[in-house]
């Protein structure tokens, strides 16, 4: 085809050619370029790029746990945590910092307009995007400043440890830091179930922050701690501690109520004690839980170890007589006298007078290397295993470091250091017939849905056998009956126990202190078969200092207002049936235990209980309305209002309004109602209404708010 | 005579050409169903491909001396429209950019898209007599006014994206009409002396804001300059190349870049990167290459066109694809700045795909009639 030939050959007079191809190179070089970045970022950057999408396609939400509860036996609540609202600002995004800061100040309050706008200038100018304007607000003030629409102001929802009785078993409780840590007590020591473990939400993310796949880690709830006090014992126990270390000017004091037969701790005290809703502000020595953490010598209530050894070695019985050898032993060199001047008594006769000399040969007897078995089996110089931290063991020195004169001064309980919760744990072990439960406070763990996931294991030993035990409590009778803890005598309750009177090592002389003493007295009632262990150690009380006169009666005054509580058969005679000693006129709640620390469920309890009910409202004669104290503000005035029986089992619910949240945790505690708070500050609705009826254990809703 | 005649135009169609070009298109639409699977881009993009065959074979078989006759007609015509998409209330406005006409139940057209046409046609008719001097002052001028007019119309839609598509049209003509080598040479040195010279000027100075100089620093740093503005295109969609290694990243737990938007327009302006996620190393350069064979294609076509005129204008429609296929890729793998610039045959747009079927028309109608007859 010569056509197509001729169009082929056309010749062009410009420079098509060259210059095409110089185009075609610079193309060819771009397509090289490309080639290579392409390789560059699809092989070897291929991992690092793929990371980085799947990085940003993936989204990552931490979903916080709520802190479970702590509960007494009964499931009332001691702690829980609340969901606040924070706010912070971003300074940047506030449009007006002066009228904000003006709107702001006077609702969070601890800060005033100037400084407040100040602060976000600041702020801003360092290019700072956050700063906290108020953390954990109550709900009102929430309100309010939600309700300024104040742009640059954002809330982020925290949770907020609540202790909805205020100080009551602070020591037990603990308290947690800012971010819900636990720091002292079961708070601490359960830390790790309390807490939960936060979910995890793994969201696939669009570009626009929708999740439109997620595998999520479901958050585990904290789980709830059920411990063995009882909230209403505990109550009582801390009144009566309270008003006896004002009584005696103590410097402190401690009581431990326990359980025998199971080992359970009801009540756990210390004097002068602390709110753990505002724990960190208060002074470290307050916050020390003396029971477990207070070395002392223990002195006479000691002398149980060296009279339980002789019995149960056959080295003495309770009715042999014992030459007290007029007030004067001489141990190793070392004189040691009586208060008074003793002939020859009987052993539980000297028991009851508290010989010094009759305990220190009774010692001898026994001998070193048995005495410190016993002292050891009784559970002294080993941490008892409460489930508390800091627990100290006590102060116990190997039979090798012992002084020839020992042997005398750890008969009658010196030389060694003990604390409160061990001395329960000895007197625990004498009256549950010589076996030796460890004491415990922590019952189970129960998670989210209440299922138990830990349950306290029971540990004991025989430390005594059973006839020694019992001769144990009958001389120990002895001494509330005819010895030095007359004072100890029950109403309607036999009772058995020890005094002791130390005296403190006065760390200027590093010798025996007269003035400075510990005072206690370790006792358990009923004595045939004991429902209670109480200690009661009062550390420096001025004036009178013998556990007889300061301890003894302390004992008394507990022993009397829970064992009707815990609904314990009187095995005494009642010397007095005045109203006045009534629960519920003593501002003790009404039972809703069933004997023996068994316990069915709340409800059922509460039916149970019926017959106590009606026999205390039978006898009460109480007026049939709630009295109210007039002056409403007044938080003391709180504990001197009288709650009326309104029928047979029902009570009258007070009207609560005004009131702070601890006095009406008190009021409920003292009723034995269920305090479900909502809100802090003062109570502004109630459910039920004030007047209406209301049974023991029920659940009273109220609201509180704090306005000014 | 005419049956001979149709017999034989048809079978002297440059069918490789077409179906290359049918080919890429295909190949496109498959892309932006993966970019967009739950948008209807893909059916669009079909139908318009579907338009565009028919626009193509009746351009094919036009001759296109007469279409050229009548250049000056299109291109008045192509400027009255980009007068109108200016007009409120005519013009459509997307993302800012008032670059739409609404056509009651055809949906949005581009004119800036389809102007590109009449411009190059315009130019080749001016420069495509032959030639025996070199390329003259006055020229140049009446050349550059050629593309100023529709350019300046682009401008103020704003889209810089569309209107710098136009300057390679004039660049090629010139180029190819005797121009002295030492303008092009000199226009090269001053372009890489002035442009470094004038960013630090300009730096210094404040003249060039930081925003600007934002774009500049994406290059040097996708990863960490301005990520939440221009940065964070070039980064997703170095992201997504990265993604597609060699044979691409289709497995079922692998999630799309695109599909979840992390990409910017995957449809459009980075369709490219659509690609290699999803074709790999071996799709995106089968691409690359299929791009090469085809602007070859046309560059054989040019040289074997029957006159300047015809050349002219195969070329500068290969100097726009080239120019856009070299700013799209270069954007797509973070080597660029981030211009909107569509991928031929590739990104969605019924404008775009008409607009290039057309020119690939011309080269077809040109090349049929290179036997002088």
């Amino acid at each position: 085809m010569p056509e197509r030939h001729s169009a082929r050959s056309t010749v062009r007079p410009d420079a098509f050619r060259r210059r095409a191809s110089v185009v075609a190179i610079f193309l060819f070089l771009w397509m090289v370029v490309i080639g290579a970045r392409l390789i560059h970022l699809q092989t070897s950057q291929h991992e690092w790029l793929s990371a980085r999408a799947r990085a940003q396609q993936q989204g990552r939400g931490e979903k916080s746990a709520a802190r479970g509860l702590i509960v007494d036996r009964m499931g009332r609540e001691l702690a829980r945590s609340i969901v606040l609202e924070s706010f912070f600002a971003v300074p940047g995004e506030i449009e007006d910092i002066d009228e904000a800061a003006a709107k702001l100040a006077p609702i969070i309050g601890d800060d005033d307009a100037v400084s407040l706008a100040a602060r976000w200038r600041q702020a801003r100018e360092a290019n700072r995007k956050f700063a906290w304007l108020a953390r954990k607000v109550d709900a009102e003030s929430s309100a309010r400043i939600r309700a300024l629409e104040l742009k640059g102001i954002h809330v982020v929802k925290e949770s907020k440890r609540r202790y909805p009785n205020g100080a009551l078993a602070a020591h037990i409780l603990g308290f947690v830091g800012l971010d819900e840590a636990g720091l002292a007590g079961v708070e601490q020591i359960q830390n790790a179930s309390l807490n939960g473990e936060p979910g995890m939400a793994l969201f696939e993310d669009d570009a626009r922050g929708h999740a439109y796949e997620s595998f999520e880690i479901a958050p585990r709830a904290g789980q709830s701690v059920v411990l063995t006090i009882d909230q209403n014992v505990q109550y009582r126990v801390e009144q009566i501690l309270s008003a006896a270390i004002t009584r005696t000017r103590a410097r402190s004091g401690t009581v431990v109520v326990l359980d025998p037969r199971s080992g359970e701790i009801l009540a756990l005290a210390n004097a002068p004690t602390f709110d753990p809703n505002g724990a960190t502000k208060i002074a470290a020595e307050s916050r020390t839980n003396e029971a477990l953490q207070n070395i002392y010598e223990p002195g006479s209530t000691f002398k149980i170890v060296a009279y339980a050894a002789a019995l149960e070695e056959h080295l003495a019985r309770p009715n042999d007589r014992i030459d007290c050898q007029m007030g004067s032993i001489n141990v190793a060199g070392r004189i040691v006298r009586d208060h008074s001047a003793f002939g020859t008594l009987t052993l539980t006769e000297a028991l009851a007078k508290s010989s010094n000399v009759a305990a220190i040969k009774l010692g001898l007897r026994v001998g070193n290397e048995r005495m410190y078995d016993y002292i050891r089996r009784f559970g002294f110089g080993a941490r008892t295993g409460v489930e508390l931290p800091g627990e100290t063991g006590g102060l116990l020195r190997p039979v090798a470091r012992w002084q020839p004169s020992s042997i005398g001064s750890i008969a009658m309980g010196q030389e060694i250091g003990v604390t409160p919760v061990q001395v329960a744990a000895a007197f625990a072990a004498v009256a549950n017939d010589g076996l030796r439960v460890a004491p415990h406070l922590m019952r189970e763990v129960r998670d989210e849905n209440g299922v138990v996931v830990k349950r306290a294991k029971r540990e004991e030993r025989r430390v005594i056998g059973v006839e020694t035990a019992r001769a144990l409590r009958r001389m120990l009778e002895s001494v509330t009956l005819k010895g030095t803890a007359k004072a100890a005598q029950l109403d309607g309750y036999t009772a058995a126990g020890k005094t002791g009177t130390a005296q403190k090592i006065d760390s200027s002389t590093r010798a025996y202190s007269k003035t400075k003493h510990v005072a206690s007295f370790a006792g358990f009632a009923p004595v045939e078969n004991p429902s209670v262990v109480i200690v009661v150690v009062i550390d420096e009380p001025v004036g009178a200092d013998h556990g007889g006169v300061v301890a003894a009666p302390v004992f008394r005054e507990i022993a009397e207002s829970i064992l009707p509580y815990l609904d314990v058969t009187p095995d005494a005679e009642l010397k007095s049936a005045t109203p006045d000693r009534l629960l519920v006129a003593q501002g003790s709640a009404p039972a809703n235990h069933t004997p023996g620390g068994k316990e069915t469920d709340a409800n059922q309890a509460g039916t149970d209980e019926a017959g106590t009910g009606e026999s205390v409202a039978a006898s009460a004669g109480l007026p049939e309305v709630a009295q109210r104290d007039a002056d409403r503000g007044d938080a003391g005035a709180v504990s001197e209002v009288v709650y009326a029986l309104a029928g047979d089992r029902a009570l009258l619910m007070p009207d609560l309004r005004g009131h702070s949240v601890r006095d009406t945790a008190r009021v409920c505690a003292q009723l034995g109602l269920d305090l479900e708070a909502h809100g802090e500050g003062r109570a502004v609705a109630q459910t039920p209404a004030g007047g209406e009826k209301v049974r023991v254990g029920q659940i009273v809703r109220v609201q509180f708010s704090r306005r000014e | 005579m005419s049956t001979i005649l149709e017999k034989r135009r048809f079978r002297d169609l440059d069918w490789f050409l077409m179906l290359l070009a049918v080919g890429i298109a295909i190949f496109g639409t498959w892309q932006i169903h993966n970019a967009q699977p739950e948008a209807n881009y893909w059916k669009k993009q079909l139908i318009g491909l579907g338009v565009s065959l028919v626009a193509m074979m009746v351009v094919a078989l036009t001759d296109y001396r007469k279409l050229v006759y009548f250049a000056p007609a299109f291109y008045i015509f192509g400027l009255v429209l980009l007068v109108l998409v200016l007009v409120p209330g005519v013009g459509h406005k997307v993302n800012g950019q008032q670059a739409w006409i609404m056509i009651p139940g055809l949906g949005t057209f581009q004119p800036s898209e389809f102007v590109k046409i009449p411009t190059a046609l315009m130019l080749a008719r001016y420069f495509g007599r032959p030639r025996t001097s070199i390329l003259s002052w006055h020229e140049m001028l009446i050349g550059g006014a050629i593309l100023a007019l529709p350019v300046g119309l682009i401008m103020l839609e704003p889209d810089a994206g569309q209107a710098i598509t136009y300057l390679p049209l004039l660049a090629v003509v010139l180029f190819l009409s005797s121009i002295r080598m030492w303008l092009v040479i000199a226009a090269l040195a001053a372009a890489f002396v002035t442009v470094p010279a004038a960013y630090y000027v300009g730096v210094k100075t404040g003249a060039i804001k930081n925003y600007q100089q934002e774009r500049i620093n994406v290059i040097l740093d996708p990863e960490n300059a301005d990520r939440r503005g221009f940065g964070y295109h070039t980064w997703q969609s170095i992201l997504t190349v990265g993604k597609g290694r060699i044979v691409g990243a289709r497995s079922a737990s692998d999630y799309s870049q695109s599909r979840l938007k992390f990409l910017p327009e995957p449809h459009t302006d980075f369709i490219f990167a659509v690609t290699a996620e999803t074709t790999g190393f071996i799709g995106s350069i089968s691409l690359l290459i299929a791009y090469a064979v085809l602007l070859s294609k046309l560059v054989v076509g040019a040289r074997r066109a029957p006159d300047r005129m015809g050349m002219l204008v195969i070329m500068a429609f290969v100097g726009g694809f080239a120019f856009q296929i070299f700013i799209n890729v270069g954007m797509a793998l973070g080597m660029l700045p981030v211009i909107g610039v569509p991928l031929p045959l590739m990104s969605a747009g019924l404008s775009a795909v008409l607009a290039t079927f057309i020119a690939i028309g011309f080269a077809i109608s040109i090349r049929l009639r290179r036997f002088v007859n």
